[in-house]
């Protein structure tokens, strides 16, 4: 697989960005096309921990309230912002700072309803505002979740978007309830110990906060979904090395994320 | 057979076999040789020089005839005779030792009682036996059962001993006649033995005393029809909650290839019920059984098969057995060198198992540790245990993909002396840092593996195998690997598990370890180890190959309400721990007694680094049925370090509970608990068919016969010709036995014939 076909099939899916709050129905022949060619791409199974990003389309018929917004003006589908430099930058710094058995190489790319999925039980999802699942990818997301899968959702802002992730969440997991998550939990002491507060995020408006949802809404028990609401941790791992962000802001967003995956693969 | 040799040989052949040969004629054997050989000569010239007819075949034949004549009468004029020692009427004594347990009570297929033969042999003034014994011996008598004493007649016979104990019977009657002369004991038992101890220790003495035993064997030798729940083995201690996979041994007369049910039951409440297919008559079948037992505690659980359509023993169709449930968490430490997700999906697969408490200390980075699960902050605050005190405080270790060089040398040896010595399960994970790839051959440790490492495989071209995981043989057999409650649907819940992978090449275990599950690659190839064990030491050692078991949890394949991922990490675990000594630990030699029969109990005592130690002070507290209780001290034992006996006999019908507790120097080291069940034993109706080779081989190694009741009229006699004792040498002619006068005979006329057929009469 060739850069330039990659490119082609992360335009492809970005130009079936759509509306939220409906549900999403038939994969569209872009769709299909993206998904094989990510197919090509993705690294296979080996035993080592894999970033895997999901890619979703946010397009498709049905109605609500709310769309999906690409940050930046157009060129780039939702689910990719910050793909793949993000995940190559923080794979490569949680290679050097702690045993992790990572493929460094790059992020897996594959959607809900993907068997492949259930082989990486860390999955990573970015602007869910945009994010409208099908039938069979809300159906399958719920199974990865309580077979023991682990949800990061980040880089994502403002209320309505926060609306459309619960309205689906609410959909995936009709029991789970999205609560905010305490300062002392487990996943902010997984390997750094962290001072949410301190992960500021890179643009300015609200203030960052946790949320999540725990497995029989049992906050002594694991989290299925971490959500970064009015944040983004990978838009600092992504600009890192380009001097953008101060580096102490940049370190924290890289030992959550470490913090994220060895909690996912303890907890 | 004996009566044809008796009238040939005019002696029986006891008194060959016991006799010494001697010929009685006065002169020295040469002269009778050389006189026997010039008649033979002269025979054989006679022959040769006659003329005639007769060609020189028939001239030789007819001297073989006539020389062979001529010796039997030289022999008969030698006097042949056996020297026999006998013993002297009324000076000898002879023990007889009957058997008074309750197999005795037992009918034998014509009707009749075993102790009816006792009761017919030994009546007073009738019994054909008693007599013949009386008339040449001075005769003491002895019952035994589990117990052997003295008697002065037969009504004291109760018939309704609980144990036949052979060993302790001849023991008994040879220190009681230990000073007066012996000629023999005589046995009267069906040899149903069912003590421990071997007979061989009772044996040597009278052998080296010169006392034979003469055994006389009653009851059929095969009970048919009949069927006997032969062998049920189950744990002391169980785990609450564990499902234990038990085999029964079903031995079968007169039911071959039927069907009949097997009942499991916990006091009223049925825990299992399996329909087995019996073999072929004669032959006994294994059946396996799986039943979880209910809350902690002491549990009675009772095997059974219901009573089939003309049966003869029914007694022997139920076995009885008590275990221990504990209700408590068992602590397992889990070490894992690198964050993977088989720690996330081990502690998932085990968290609603409240008996199990896994404790992760989880290396994160180079010397960074994270700890889930532990009881305290103290806990594992500095890693890995760097004592023996720290690490024996856990039941079982895993280690997950973690080099070897990690620990110090003496940690190594200290995780071998964990299975070793403190009797821990091992459980060793496979991952790119396990067995050879993680540089653990030659460690302490490589010798507890249950797998051959084999070279050393690393970097990018290392080993990577997707397997499939099927049972072996073995494993199907085995409580760990039981995926489905139905024996004959865990192979199919095993196919039906996504493959798994694996970095480590095995194939290959050591001497004694078995394999539970194996590792099929879809390309083909030898098959990798997935799952084996071994014993080691006081312990266990269990490799399970494969990096990834939490696929059979999460893999798109797998349904969301399949349980097997978490089925067989907690019996796995289970498995680990099980049976896993205390530093303190006492238990009684029969978990079963009847009222006033002995019990003893066993401790053994070691300190918090299991450390034997025989200088404390043990104490069993005991609590009767009705709530009394008594205090025994334990004694060291001095052949065994750290163990301490204590021998009683409870009386009351019930449980007794046993508390015991150790100290030393008043500092207490622990304690533990166990009980006594005092109730009715049905063991002499186990096994209680004739045993004809136990009987023998008493007679046969103390110079002794063995009998039956048709072939005993002749016992008071061969005791008087075998025995020991007070003797007197006697010399029986043999010239006149009837064989002689048939050879000569035979001979004359064999000569006589040859001659007609050939003319030369």
């Amino acid at each position: 697989m060739t850069v330039a076909r990659l490119l082609m099939a992360v335009l492809t899916a970005g130009s079936a960005a759509g509306i939220g709050f409906g549900f999403a129905t038939l994969e569209s022949s872009a769709d299909a096309e993206a998904r094989q060619s990510f197919e090509d791409i993705n690294a296979p199974y080996d035993g080592l921990f894999h970033f895997v990003r999901i890619r979703y389309s946010s397009g498709g018929g049905g109605g609500g309230f709310g769309g999906g917004r690409r940050r930046g003006g157009g060129g780039g589908a939702m689910w990719a912002h910050d793909y793949p430099r993000a995940e190559r930058n923080f794979l490569s710094i949680m290679k050097e700072t702690t045993f992790v058995d990572a493929q460094t190489e790059g992020s897996n790319v594959l959607t809900f309803d993907d068997p492949e999925l259930f082989k990486y039980p860390v999955a990573y999802i970015v602007e869910v505002g945009a994010w409208n699942p099908t039938e069979t990818e809300a159906e399958s997301l719920a199974n990865y979740l309580q077979k023991g899968g682990f949800l990061i959702v980040d880089d994502f802002r403002d209320g309505y978007a926060l609306d459309n992730l619960e309205f689906h969440l609410r959909r995936i997991l009709p029991d789970g309830n999205m609560v905010m998550v305490s300062d002392n939990d487990d996943i902010f002491d997984s390997f750094f110990r962290i001072v949410p507060q301190d992960v500021m995020p890179p643009y300015g408006g609200g203030a960052p906060i946790w949320y999540g949802i725990y497995e029989d809404n049992d906050p002594t028990k694991r989290l299925m979904v971490i959500i970064n609401y009015n944040n983004d941790i990978a838009e600092y791992w992504e600009f890192s090395d380009y001097g953008y962000y101060p580096i102490d802001l940049a370190n924290e967003a890289y030992k959550l994320g470490v913090n994220y995956v060895v909690y996912g693969m303890t907890h | 057979m004996d009566a044809i040799f008796e009238f040939l040989f005019k002696y029986r052949s006891l008194v060959f076999e016991q006799a010494e040969f001697a010929f009685g004629a006065p002169a020295s054997v040469r002269l009778w040789l050389g006189l026997a050989g010039l008649l033979g000569a002269s025979a054989v010239a006679t022959y040769t020089i006659a003329r005639g007819k007769s060609t020189v075949v028939d001239r030789a034949i007819m001297a073989s005839f006539r020389v062979a004549l001529l010796g039997t009468i030289v022999f008969c004029l030698m006097q042949p005779s056996l020297i026999l020692s006998t013993v002297v009427p009324q000076q000898n004594f002879v023990g007889v030792l009957i058997d008074d347990s309750r197999s005795m009570s037992l009918t034998d297929e014509s009707g009749a009682l075993r102790s009816a033969f006792v009761a017919d042999a030994f009546a007073p003034g009738e019994g054909e036996l008693l007599t013949a014994l009386s008339e040449r011996f001075v005769l003491r008598f002895f019952r035994f059962s589990d117990v052997a004493g003295r008697i002065d007649g037969l009504d004291e016979m109760t018939y309704d001993g609980t144990h036949t104990n052979l060993a302790r019977a001849l023991d008994a009657a040879r220190e009681e006649l230990a000073g007066v002369p012996l000629s023999g004991l005589v046995m009267i038992s069906d040899g149903a033995d069912n003590d421990d101890r071997p007979l061989t220790e009772a044996l040597v003495p009278l052998q080296a005393a010169g006392v034979p035993v003469f055994t006389i064997g009653v009851g059929d030798e095969r009970i048919t029809p009949d069927i006997e729940l032969g062998r049920v083995e189950l744990p002391r201690t169980v785990l609450e909650g564990s499902t234990l996979m038990v085999d029964v041994v079903i031995t079968q007369s007169g039911y071959g290839r039927r069907s009949v049910p097997i009942i499991v039951e916990d006091e009223n409440r049925i825990l299992a019920e399996e329909t087995v297919e019996l073999g072929p008559d004669g032959e006994p079948v294994v059946a396996r059984i799986g039943f979880q037992l209910g809350d902690a505690g002491s549990r009675r659980v009772q095997f059974r098969i219901p009573t089939q359509p003309g049966e003869r023993v029914d007694r022997n169709n139920r076995r009885t057995a008590w275990v221990d449930v504990r209700g408590e968490g068992e602590k397992i430490l889990y070490f894992e060198g690198e964050p993977r997700f088989e720690v996330k999906f081990t502690r998932r697969a085990i968290e609603e198992d409240e008996n199990l408490q896994l404790v992760v200390l989880q290396r994160t980075a180079e010397s960074k540790f994270l700890r889930l699960a532990v009881s305290d902050s103290t806990e594992l605050e500095f890693g890995f245990p760097s004592t023996r005190e720290e690490l024996y405080r856990y039941r079982g270790l895993i280690l997950g993909s973690v080099e070897a060089s990690f620990f110090t040398h003496d940690q190594l040896q200290m995780i071998a002396d964990f299975v070793s010595e403190r009797g821990g399960g091992l459980l060793l994970l496979g991952g790119r840092d396990a067995f050879a790839e993680g540089g653990w051959e030659g460690t302490p440790v490589e010798e507890v593996m249950p797998v051959v490492l084999g070279p050393r495989t690393q970097g990018t071209e290392g080993y990577f195998a997707e397997v499939k995981a099927t049972p072996t043989p073995a494993g199907l057999a085995h409580a760990a690997v039981q995926l489905d409650a139905e024996p004959a649907g865990v192979r199919a819940r095993w196919d039906s598990l996504p493959p798994v992978t694996t970095v480590n090449p095995l194939f290959q275990t050591r001497p004694g370890a078995t394999t539970l599950l194996s590792g099929r690659h879809e390309s083909g190839g030898p098959d990798q180890i997935v799952l084996a064990f071994q014993r080691y030491g006081r312990g266990s050692s269990i490799a399970l190959t494969a990096q990834d078991t939490w696929l059979w949890q999460m893999h798109a394949d797998v349904p969301l309400e399949d349980q097997s991922h978490e089925a067989f990490w907690q019996q796995m675990l289970r498995w680990l721990v099980d049976g896993v000594p205390d530093a303190i630990s006492v238990a009684a030699d029969q978990e079963q007694v009847e009222p006033g029969e002995v019990v003893r109990l066993v401790a053994s005592v070691g300190d918090s680094t299991y450390i034997e130690i025989n200088d404390a002070s043990v104490t069993a507290r005991l609590t009767s049925p009705s709530g009394v209780v008594e205090e025994l001290p334990l004694e060291w034992t001095v052949e065994t370090d750290g163990e301490f006996v204590v021998d009683f006999r409870p009386s009351e019908m019930g449980d007794y509970q046993i508390e015991l507790s150790a100290d030393r120097g008043g500092v207490a080291l622990g304690s533990d608990g166990t009980f006594v069940h005092v109730a009715p034993s049905d063991e002499e109706y186990f096994g209680s068919a004739r045993r004809t080779s136990v009987l023998r081989r008493i007679a046969d190694e103390t110079g002794g016969q063995f009998y039956t009741p048709e072939t005993v009229g002749t016992l008071a006699e061969d005791i008087t010709i075998t025995g020991a004792g007070v003797t007197l040498v006697e010399e029986h002619d043999l010239w006149d036995m009837p064989i002689l006068f048939l050879v000569m005979l035979t001979l004359m006329g064999a000569e006589w014939g040859f001659r007609r057929v050939r003319g030369l009469v």
